[in-house]
C-alpha cells in the first residue's frame, strides 16, 4: 500500500528569547494511504506540535523546521515550504482539535461554518445538499445547523467540527486528542465514529491520544513519542504485547494499573529536552 | 434599557429627519419682540434674547448635532477597522509604523486641535466631522488590533486555516466579526464626544452663524445663565441625554449582535 504521509527526521525547535528549544527532536512517521495510525506520549512530548507542523500551522520564525524526507502521496515535499503545505490544507489534510468550543466560530451557526468549508470545493448549487449530508455523516439531527456553537453539547461540537473538517473530502485527518475533552460515553461515541467515517469514506487517520485504549481500539499501527522523539513503533498488537521500549512499559503499566484500579506511582525522569 | 436608549435613538432621528420638512428653513431664526420669556404654554422651551423660540432651535438643531455624531463615528470606526486590522494581521513594519502614528494623534489634544483647525479653515459641519474623525480613528485602531492579534491565534482562525480557507477570508469572516463588539463600544464614545465636541465649538463661536446646533444654542444661554435658565438646561439636557443613549444603545447592539448574550 501506498503511503499518504512519509515523514523522516523531522525537528522542529522554537526560538525563545534567543535561545532554542526543541519541541520535537527526531521524529519519524508514517501512514499508510487509507491506514489508521496512533500516535502517543505524554504531555509536552511533541505530539501536536508534528500536527501542526504537517497543518502548516506553525510560524517559522519562530519555529525552526526541518526534516530529512517529507513526502506526501508519493510527492516529495519540502517542510518549510509553506506555500506548498498549504496547499494540502483541507482536501489532503484536514484537523480536528482538543477542545471543539474554541474551534468554532462562536458567532457563526454551524450550517454557515460547514457552508464556509464547502464552498471551497463544491458548486453553489450543491452546497445544501453537501452539508445536510455531511450532519447525517456525522450523526447530528439537521437542525443543528441552524444553531450556535454554544447552543450544543460537548460531543455534538466535537461532530459538528468533524463535519466542518471532513467538507473537503481529505485523504488524512489527523485528530489531536479529539476526546480529552469529553465525559466517558460521549468518548466511545465519538470513537465509534471515527471507525465508521474511516471505513466508509476510506480516509487516513493520525490518531493522537493520551489514552492507549482507544488507539488500540482504532488504529493498526502505532508510534510512542517521548521527549520529543518517537521511541517505538509497530502493530497495536505488538507493541502493546511485547514493548520494547522501557518508557512504553511504564505507560502500558500505568495504563492496566488505572483500569484495575491500582494507584499509579511509578514515573519515569527527563521527559522534556530543553535547550539543544 | 434597551428599549430606551433605542427609542431615544429613534426619536431623535426622526426629529431630525422631519424638522427640515415640517418646519420652514427660517422659522428657528423668526425674530420677535417677546424676548427671554420663561417656558410657557406658547413657548415650551421660551425664548431667547432675540425673540426666537427655544424649542424651535432644539429641534433644528438637532439634525446638525446627530449627523455630525453619527457620521464621525461612522469615519473613525471604518477607518479604524481598517487601519487596525491591517496592523494586527500584517505585523512587522506595517503595525509598527501604524502604532507609532496612533500614538502622535493620542497625545494631541482634539479639542485644542480642532479648534485650530476650524478657526483657520472656517467653519462647517462636513469640517468639524472631519477633523473629529481624523482625529480620533487612531483610538478604534489601537483596539480592532488588539482584538486581532488576539483573535488570530484563536482555535476557529486556526481550524479555519486548517481547511484552506484563506486568510484575506479568515481575516474578513472569522477575525473582524468577532472583533466588532469593542469596535462599537468605542464608536458610541466617538459619537458621544462628537456631539460634545460640536457643541463645544460652538460654544466657544467657532461654529457659523447661520446654522443652529445644540452648541450654539446653549452658548447664547451662557451669557444669560442667571436671568435665562432655559436657554442653557434644555440644550445642556438633551446633550447629556443624547450622549447618554449613544453609549447605552451601543452596548445594546453589541449584545444583540453576539448569539452567546441571552
Ligand atoms: N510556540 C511554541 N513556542 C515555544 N515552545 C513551544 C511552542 N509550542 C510548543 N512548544 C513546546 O513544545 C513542547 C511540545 O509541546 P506539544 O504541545 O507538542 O506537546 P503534546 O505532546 O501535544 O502535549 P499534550 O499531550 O499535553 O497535548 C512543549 O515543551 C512545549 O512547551
Ligand atoms: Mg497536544
Amino acid at each position: 500500500m501506498a503511503d499518504i504521509l512519509t515523514l523522516d527526521h523531522l525537528r522542529v525547535a522554537f526560538d525563545v528569547q534567543g535561545h532554542r528549544v526543541d519541541a520535537v527532536s527526531d521524529a519519524s512517521i508514517r501512514v499508510p494511504d487509507g491506514g489508521s495510525v496512533g500516535l502517543v506520549g505524554e504531555s509536552g512530548s511533541g505530539k501536536s506540535t508534528l500536527a501542526r507542523t504537517l497543518m502548516g500551522l506553525l510560524t517559522t520564525p519562530p519555529a525552526v523546521l526541518e526534516a530529512k524526507s517529507f513526502a506526501v502521496e508519493g510527492q516529495s515535499l519540502q517542510i518549510g515550504d509553506h506555500a506548498a503545505i498549504s496547499r494540502l490544507r483541507g482536501n489532503t489534510f484536514a484537523m480536528v482539535f482538543q477542545d471543539p468550543l474554541s474551534y468554532l466560530n462562536p458567532l457563526m451557526r454551524v450550517g454557515r461554518q460547514i457552508e464556509e468549508a464547502v464552498r471551497l470545493h463544491d458548486g453553489r448549487a450543491a452546497v445544501h445538499h453537501r452539508i445536510s449530508e455531511l450532519l447525517d455523516l456525522v450523526h447530528l439531527p439537521q437542525r443543528v445547523a441552524r444553531s450556535y456553537p454554544h447552543e450544543l453539547s460537548g460531543g455534538m461540537r466535537q461532530r459538528a467540527l468533524l463535519a466542518i473538517a471532513l467538507a473537503c473530502r481529505p485523504r488524512l485527518l489527523l485528530a489531536d486528542e479529539p476526546t480529552t475533552a469529553l465525559d466517558v460515553t460521549t468518548q466511545m461515541e465519538i470513537l465509534a465514529l471515527l471507525r465508521e467515517l474511516r471505513r466508509e469514506l476510506g480516509m487516513a487517520l493520525l490518531l493522537i491520544s493520551h489514552d492507549l485504549v482507544s488507539v488500540a481500539e482504532l488504529c493498526d499501527e502505532v508510534y510512542v513519542m517521548y521527549g520529543g522523539r518517537t521511541i517505538e513503533h509497530g502493530p497495536c498488537r505488538e507493541i502493546f504485547r511485547s514493548p520494547s521500549h522501557a518508557y512504553t512499559k511504564s505507560l502500558l503499566d500505568a495504563a492496566r494499573a488505572q483500569r484495575s484500579g491500582r494507584k499509579v506511582l511509578e514515573t519515569r525522569p527527563g521527559a522534556l529536552s530543553v535547550g539543544g | 434599557m434597551a428599549w430606551i436608549s433605542g427609542g431615544f435613538v429613534v426619536l431623535l432621528c426622526m426629529v431630525a429627519v422631519l424638522a427640515p420638512l415640517l418646519l420652514s428653513p427660517d422659522a428657528p431664526f423668526q425674530i420677535s419682540n417677546s424676548v427671554l420669556l420663561a417656558p410657557s404654554a406658547g413657548h415650551w422651551f421660551g425664548t431667547d434674547d432675540l425673540g426666537r423660540d427655544v424649542l424651535l432651535q432644539v429641534i433644528w438643531g438637532t439634525r446638525i448635532s446627530l449627523i455630525v455624531g453619527i457620521v464621525s463615528a461612522l469615519a473613525a470606526g471604518i477607518i479604524g477597522l481598517v487601519v487596525g486590522a491591517i496592523s494586527g494581521y500584517c505585523g512587522g513594519l506595517a503595525d509598527a509604523m501604524i502604532m507609532r502614528t496612533t500614538e502622535i494623534f493620542q497625545v494631541m489634544p482634539i479639542f485644542v486641535l480642532a479648534a485650530l483647525i476650524v478657526a483657520m479653515a472656517g467653519a462647517g459641519e462636513t469640517r468639524i466631522i472631519a477633523v473629529i474623525a481624523g482625529l480620533s480613528w487612531p483610538q478604534t485602531a489601537r483596539v480592532v488590533r488588539s482584538e486581532v492579534l488576539r483573535i488570530k491565534g484563536l482555535g476557529y482562525a486556526e481550524a479555519a486555516r486548517c481547511l484552506g480557507i484563506s486568510e484575506f477570508r479568515i481575516l474578513v469572516f472569522e477575525i473582524i466579526p468577532n472583533a466588532v463588539g469593542p469596535v462599537i463600544a468605542v464608536s458610541t464614545l466617538t459619537a458621544a464626544f462628537a456631539i460634545l465636541l460640536e457643541a463645544a465649538l460652538s460654544f466657544f463661536g467657532l461654529t457659523s452663524s447661520d446654522t443652529i446646533s445644540w452648541g450654539s444654542t446653549l452658548s447664547t444661554g451662557q451669557r444669560l445663565l442667571y436671568t435665562a435658565w432655559w436657554l442653557s438646561v434644555f440644550p445642556g439636557t438633551l446633550i447629556f441625554l443624547t450622549a447618554l443613549a449613544f453609549n447605552m444603545f451601543g452596548d445594546c447592539v453589541r449584545e444583540a449582535l453576539d448569539p452567546r448574550s441571552e
